[in-house]
């Protein structure tokens, strides 16, 4: 159980760090304005449905563990969550290097932010 | 100018003595992805002598593509029809690199509508690389890795991410070229000549940059050692465009292979 926990954990750091950097970037490049950044979202939701499936896929999960005892079950699930962060790190990894003409600036104001991302998700 | 073959708008252009003139014809055959304005100082090394033709191969510089993707042997012989179109029928010809590999083919049929006088070979392709077995396995790798990605349920999923990506593989030649092109390249570079060189046997001179990576010098030695009459030149400190990198020398070798000694 630890081992698979630390697999998803390694997994999901990086991943999460992908995810987190690029829409900071797209934020940055809307110029942080709420509406233009809930607009770019809904113009390019069809980017990032890979997220939304992840967190139906946590959610699912998570009613397993409470729901479901048989062992074959946790696995399975498992092993999808860790096949979807692969996906989520490949995709992401392209997915900052195709906006890379006018890189992420790592202000003060993206430092706080990002500090804040970190502390909600824990 | 431009003269229509076979359907398609063929770029080029002649420079040196009249054409009315019986000036001996050089044709410069380019190489990949290249235009013609780039040979201009190869062409004014000589042009003062020989009557010079320069000209675009189909999908390169400002001729058109063909429909369909050519093998070598469709350049050649399309090469031929543009010599009977402009009225040529005994040549020196300079290949660079693609140009190269065409003159290879060309020199080693038995029979051609026009008479090949001596050859000039610059930094020429027409050697397959040999590839490792970590190389070897690289290639499997990635056209595993295409066919996954180009199928069409997981290409839906993210096309824009996976067009990205297909986007950067391969060399910068292949990257820019069009899609036709690019089967073009393709099937050139899959083609091994070395069987034809021995039956290249008319006067040939090799002119080869040391620091060539597209081309390298050891590609040069091959052919030197298997074309009956070639001869191989090296400008040391130039690679895959040696001509423009020393034009001076190029030019002063050149003329001397042609028998036209003295200054342009």
């Amino acid at each position: 159980m630890i081992i698979r926990d630390l697999i998803s954990l390694l997994l999901g750091v990086p991943a999460f760090w992908l995810v987190l950097r690029y829409n900071m970037h797209m934020f940055q490049l809307n110029t942080y304005m709420n509406n233009e950044q809930r607009e770019w979202l809904r113009r390019n939701s069809h980017l990032q449905w890979i997220l939304n499936f992840a967190v139906i896929l946590g959610i699912v999960r998570l009613a397993g563990r409470a729901f479901i005892s048989a062992p074959w079950f946790g696995l399975a699930g498992d092993i999808l969550i860790w096949f979807t962060l692969i996906v989520i790190i490949l995709v992401y990894r392209l997915m900052v290097e195709m906006n890379s003409k006018k890189p992420l600036k790592f202000t003060p104001r993206v430092k706080r932010m990002i500090a804040s991302d970190i502390v909600l998700y824990l | 100018m431009n003269i229509t073959i076979g359907g398609l708008k063929i770029n080029y252009k002649i420079s040196g003595p009249d054409g009315g003139t019986d000036a001996p014809v050089l044709v410069v055959l380019q190489g990949w992805g290249t235009s013609l304005e780039i040979y201009d100082s190869v062409a004014a090394a000589v042009n003062d002598r020989y009557r010079v033709v320069q000209f675009d191969l189909p999908g390169f510089g400002a001729s058109d593509e063909p429909e369909e993707p050519w093998n070598v042997d469709a350049y050649a012989d399309f090469f031929c029809e543009f010599m009977e179109a402009l009225g040529i029928s005994k040549a020196v010809l300079l290949g660079h690199s693609y140009g190269g590999r065409v003159i290879i083919k060309l020199a080693a049929r038995d029979s051609l509508p026009f008479e090949i006088e001596k050859i000039v070979l610059v930094d020429s392709a027409g050697v397959m690389p040999e590839r490792s077995a970590s190389q070897k396995f690289k290639v499997k790798l990635y056209k595993i890795k295409r066919t996954f990605l180009m199928s069409r349920p997981v290409h839906a999923m993210f096309p824009e991410v996976i067009d990205y990506w297909m986007s950067k593989q391969g060399s910068e030649d292949y990257r820019n070229a069009s899609p036709v092109m690019k089967r073009c390249l393709v099937l050139a570079v899959n083609e091994d000549l070395q069987h034809l060189m021995p039956s290249v046997k008319q006067e040939t001179l090799l002119v080869w940059g040391d620091l060539d990576l597209d081309t390298p010098i050891s590609d040069a030695h091959k052919m030197e050692q298997k074309m009956p009459n070639a001869a191989l030149v090296v400008l040391e400190g130039t690679d895959h465009y040696s001509f423009l990198y020393k034009p001076v020398e190029f030019r002063n070798i050149l003329r001397a292979f042609l028998g036209i000694g003295g200054a342009a």
